[in-house]
């Protein structure tokens, strides 16, 4: 067996595969499609502090050479996320890193207290570019 | 063929064997003792309308279809609704069959004779007629299920691209994929 190992600071991940923000929702929504602990990590979409609804439709545009798409970082925000969602990446083997959004430092550091206090995770994503 | 994937499903030949992901999101319901059921296709809203059609019929529940096209060319499937005894009424914009007029302008005229609160009206195509048919509905409180089509990336609820307007107080948004495709006309809002 390769071993694919690979380490980032401190954390170890099993192999660099990590899905992408935004393309893998919570994970949940995957689980019965393929087994979750075979990534390296799991990323998340973005978290907010307050739940957003996201962008009017459409939120979506076929291009020739892809997809456009600005969904406007709907979620459930943290709190629903940490009742809702998080019980079930804390039962993953796999690194679980949570891509946070915020308009502000302390909107950030928010979130991240929430989780933090919750049991925490293996890291943290910050969203400070991506609107989608 | 405009599509790449249409073009790559349409080459495959009888016995092949492929991976799919479905069925996905929910379909349309045919409530306990319904007498009547009202289908409105717009073009190819049609296609979802047939296999409805086939489970009424054999439910024996009687069954009109009102299918609005471009031009008498363009009606798919009428084969297939005739052999199931559905009556129809077709609409043409430019005239070649039946009404000359949008599909909801001849639902309209036709209300009298259909406008019955115990019937169910099904109905699928564009938004902006969907929403026509919704106001109708409405109007003469009949109770109506639409079948939705719009961009989808993921198809089972985790991009969240494929938003809808909700009417509910507490929630903006449905979702087409997995909230959907069908919807009640009242829980959806399709103007701009």
């Amino acid at each position: 067996m390769i071993d694919l190992s690979v380490t980032i600071g401190k954390l170890k991940f099993a192999n660099p595969i990590l899905t992408a923000s935004g393309t893998f929702g919570s994970g949940e929504e995957f689980a019965p499609l393929m087994n979750l602990n075979r990534l390296g990590g799991l990323v998340t979409k973005a978290v907010t502090l307050e739940p957003r609804a996201g962008n009017p439709a459409p939120r979506i545009a076929e291009t020739a050479c892809g997809m456009l798409n600005s969904i406007g970082l709907a979620n459930v925000g943290v709190k629903e996320f940490v009742k809702e969602k998080l019980p079930f990446l804390h039962s993953l083997k796999t690194r679980i890193i949570i891509n946070v959004a915020g308009r502000t430092v302390d909107e950030f550091s928010s979130v991240i207290q929430k989780i933090e206090d919750a049991g925490g995770v293996d890291g943290y994503e910050l969203n400070v570019s991506c609107p989608n | 063929m405009l599509g790449k994937g249409t073009e790559m499903l349409a080459d495959y030949n009888s016995g092949d064997k492929i991976d799919f992901l479905g069925p996905l999101g929910n379909g349309f319901s045919i409530p306990e003792r319904l007498d009547y059921a009202i289908l409105i296709a717009g073009g190819l809203g049609v296609a979802p309308l047939l296999f409805l059609s086939q489970e009424l019929s054999s439910q024996k529940i009687a069954t009109t279809l009102f299918c609005g096209n471009r031009t008498k060319e363009t009606f798919v499937c009428t084969k297939e609704f005739d052999e199931l005894g559905v009556n129809h009424f077709f609409a043409t914009d430019d005239g070649s069959s039946g009404f000359k007029g949008t599909v909801t302008e001849l639902f309209q005229k036709e209300i009298n004779n259909f406008k019955n609160s115990a019937a169910q009206i099904y109905a699928c195509g564009p938004n902006p007629m969907l929403q026509k048919i919704k106001q109708i509905a409405q109007q003469y409180n009949m109770e109506c299920q639409m079948s939705l089509e719009t961009k989808m990336a993921c198809g089972f609820g985790t991009c969240m691209g494929c938003n809808v307007n909700s009417t509910s107080p507490t929630e903006l948004f449905k979702y087409v994929c997995k909230d959907g495709p069908v919807f009640n006309s009242k829980e959806i809002e399709l103007s701009d």
